[in-house]
């Protein structure tokens, strides 16, 4: 992986240099010489710099524009307001800088079509407020060393470490974010796609941010919320990454019609992880093929409604959490549906669960036997984590059972008889099916000739 | 070539023993009840209707394996045929491994005829299994079926009747399936925390039918399921090493049975 990494690196260095002409100095000069307002449009070619814009200005490409650093510095910094940035391309081989490819420091400026290739942190917004980002792509180019699971895990604080170490020949590059907010409110994030990154979409401390059509995938966190209040989390998709939406100490979030999916390869994996998460709504998204695909802890208030949870290893788990509203959602084909414990404060409410035995008696939908979910596998890994080995083993849900009847448990007192909308699951292929038959046809007869040697009289 | 005979013979008798029969009916209706649940959902991977299937057939097949191959065991002695068999020149280890394959055809015979019917009825139909699941779920009970023969066949040889091969064969299915996790969480509560884990691990090599359903479960995609602690090994085990490894195992597992099994037959041998 590491040699990949050096080969992905040598590459860049090897790219024909083709008209990384005098024009590098003249573009900054250019910069610096225009007044506010200006647009100035960069003929196509490669430029090293690196570059600062500091007043209000367009810079737009007419062909492909590169813009790469020659030193430390990030390649474009903006210190300025209304700045308008369009259609660039911008590469950054520096590793464990602690600044990004793109820096913005400033307020109401829009970048958009962009290209991002680096090897640490893609875009970072420091106190910049009312920006809007959009169709941006981000790609992280530092490949994945033999991760381990500490790694990988729930340690944030090892994102901090990454913005710290200096650059040196023999230090392992690190990932950074896609784009970064710290202390930066109101912005907009549109339509933009980041591909590993370590997390996609990185908020902390900022406030009243929309996040909106964004994609990430192949990151350890899709979007990362760490003290926000008011963020919009619209329409996103997240799609193979250690955790889909990762919410914390985070207040009056909405994330709506979303969609995370298959985040389920590493062990500390999650579709929508809340901790510490308030008076907030989670509505309508979609969150199919995780390895856990709900994980609420700690949390309070909050609404979580007309969800779809299919084909998680584990539905959703919820664990010392309070006063939050669960009704409406749908629960289809997780191997477990639903675990939870310490939580019989929270309201659990016409759900729907396909494995339910349900039962109406008075044909208002609702099924009279109540759901519930079994704390025992949370409880018994909680003390000791390995015996997670014990997942779905036959015994243990035999074991499971019997400790089902007689505890207080928290339960979904009238969940929903049908589906809210029929889930789409998509049937076999023709071809699978003939195959099958086939298959099942040879099978058979395998069967038959050795039952007939077995049983003819010689 | 004597055990090619043994097989020969054992899988005669397997197929005139009605038990074999009612097992063949018990199994079939069985995938077919399965397929029921199945056709609800297609999509593949590890989903609630793969983790009920493992469920219900690590239930059953061990269970099966264990009665109907003991069985045959002890019948060679309760009949008088061994008795016969051992006038000639026939060593024990022979005649033990054309049993173990006479009975492997016979219930992989059995297992094929539920999964190609409900193959067939399924894609008749146009719901049931899918391909991969079918195939999965076929060598997976394959797989089980190998290990717990090497069970059944020393519990055979250290019964003396039907009566006692159905005692332990029942026991040591309910240890190796149904108690399993209880009395290790019981008694792991006796050792040091930092021990739990390899105890664990090394206690899963040593049951077939966990070892057999964690492998499935990983090359389901779902290793990840087990946790943190689990991520090596788990990783390990997706690997082509992994894959190596496990068959490995399984070889050694059945040998060991085997070789006891043997010994334990040699032992009574002598004592005629």
């Amino acid at each position: 992986m590491l040699l990949l990494s050096l080969v992905l690196l040598c590459q860049w260095s090897f790219l024909p240099v083709k008209s990384l002409l005098a024009a590098t100095d003249s573009l900054q000069a250019k910069l610096d010489q225009a007044a506010p307002g200006d647009v100035i449009t960069i003929p196509a070619g490669e430029y090293d710099g690196p570059f600062r814009v500091t007043k209000p200005l367009t810079l737009q490409a007419s062909g492909e524009v590169i813009l790469r650093t020659a030193t430390d510095d990030p390649v474009l910094t903006i210190d300025s307001n209304q700045v308008i940035l369009r259609g660039l391309k911008l590469q950054d081989k520096r590793i464990n800088q602690p600044l990004a490819t793109l820096v913005i420091r400033g307020n109401q400026n829009l970048v958009e079509q962009v290209e991002i290739d680096t090897m640490g942190t893609g875009i970072q917004l420091r106190d910049a407020s009312f920006n809007e980002l959009r169709q941006i792509r981000v790609t992280g180019h530092v490949l994945d060393p033999t991760e381990s699971a500490a790694d990988i895990g729930h340690d944030h604080s090892a994102h901090m470490l990454l913005t710290q170490k200096q650059q040196d020949a023999n230090t392992k590059a690190k990932k950074g974010n896609g784009i970064d907010l710290r202390q930066s409110h109101q912005n907009r994030l549109f339509g933009n796609q980041i591909i590993n990154a370590f997390d996609g979409l990185y908020l902390e401390n900022s406030h009243e941010n929309l996040l909106e059509q964004n994609q990430v995938e192949k990151s350890r966190y899709g979007i990362h919320l760490m003290g926000t209040s008011k963020t919009q989390v619209l329409e996103n998709t997240g799609n193979g990454n250690v955790t889909g939406a990762m919410l914390m100490d985070t207040a009056t979030a909405t994330v709506r019609n979303n969609r995370f999916l298959k985040q389920k390869d590493n062990p500390n994996s999650q579709g929508i992880l809340l901790y510490s998460v308030t008076d907030s709504l989670l509505e309508g998204n979609r969150i199919e093929g995780n390895r856990v695909g709900l994980y609420v802890e700690n949390s309070s208030g909050n609404d979580i409604t007309n969800n779809e949870l299919m084909l998680n290893f584990i539905g959703m788990q919820v664990k010392d959490s309070a006063d939050n509203q669960l009704v409406f959602n749908q629960f289809v084909s997780n191997v477990i549906q639903a675990q939870a414990q310490d939580s019989e404060a929270d309201s659990f409410d016409g759900n729907y669960w396909d494995n339910l035995q349900g039962l109406d008696v008075n044909g208002d939908e609702r099924s009279d036997l109540s759901y519930e979910m079994n704390p025992f596998f949370l409880a018994l890994t909680d003390a000791v984590p390995p015996y997670q080995l014990f997942f779905q083993s036959p015994g243990f849900v035999f074991l499971e059972s019997l400790f089902s009847t007689g505890s207080v448990q928290v339960r979904d007192a009238s969940p929903l008889m049908t589906p809210i909308s029929t889930v789409d699951q998509g049937g076999p292929l023709e071809s699978s099916r003939t195959q099958t038959g086939l298959l099942g046809a040879l099978l058979l007869l395998i069967s038959l000739t050795f039952i007939y040697i077995g049983v003819k009289r010689k | 070539m004597h055990m090619y005979h043994i097989a020969r013979r054992e899988l005669k008798m397997g197929f005139r023993n009605p038990w074999s029969y009612s097992f063949l009916a018990l199994f079939t209706l069985f995938t077919l009840a399965l397929m029921v649940i199945q056709s609800r959902s297609y999509l593949e991977g590890y989903t609630y209707t793969t983790g009920t299937m493992l469920t219900l057939v690590l239930y059953l097949l061990p269970l099966m394996t264990i009665l109907l191959s003991s069985f045959s065991l002890t019948a060679e002695k309760e009949e008088g045929s061994w008795q016969l068999l051992s006038t000639y020149a026939l060593t024990t280890s022979s005649f033990l491994l054309g049993k173990y394959f006479g009975q492997a055809l016979v219930l992989i015979a059995i297992v094929c005829f539920g999964y190609g019917l409900s193959g067939v009825i399924g894609a008749l139909l146009g719901a049931g299994f899918s391909f991969s699941t079918l195939l999965f779920l076929l060598s997976f009970s394959i797989c089980l079926i190998l290990m717990f023969l090497g069970i059944a066949m020393l519990i055979g040889a250290l019964s003396k009747n039907r009566w006692q091969a159905l005692t332990w064969g029942v026991s040591i299915w309910f240890f190796l399936i149904l108690a399993w996790p209880t009395l290790l969480i019981s008694a792991l509560s006796f050792v040091p925390y930092t021990w739990i884990k390899p105890v664990l691990q090394f206690a899963t090599i040593l049951n077939p039918a966990e070892l057999v359903r964690l492998f499935s479960v990983i090359s389901l995609g779902g290793g990840s399921i087990f946790g943190p602690e689990y991520y090596k090994w788990v990783n390990w085990f997706d690997s082509p090493f992994g894959v190596v490894g496990f068959i490995t195992l399984c070889f050694i597992w059945i040998s060991l049975m085997l070789l006891l099994a043997a010994f334990v037959w040699e032992r009574g041998r002598r004592h005629d």
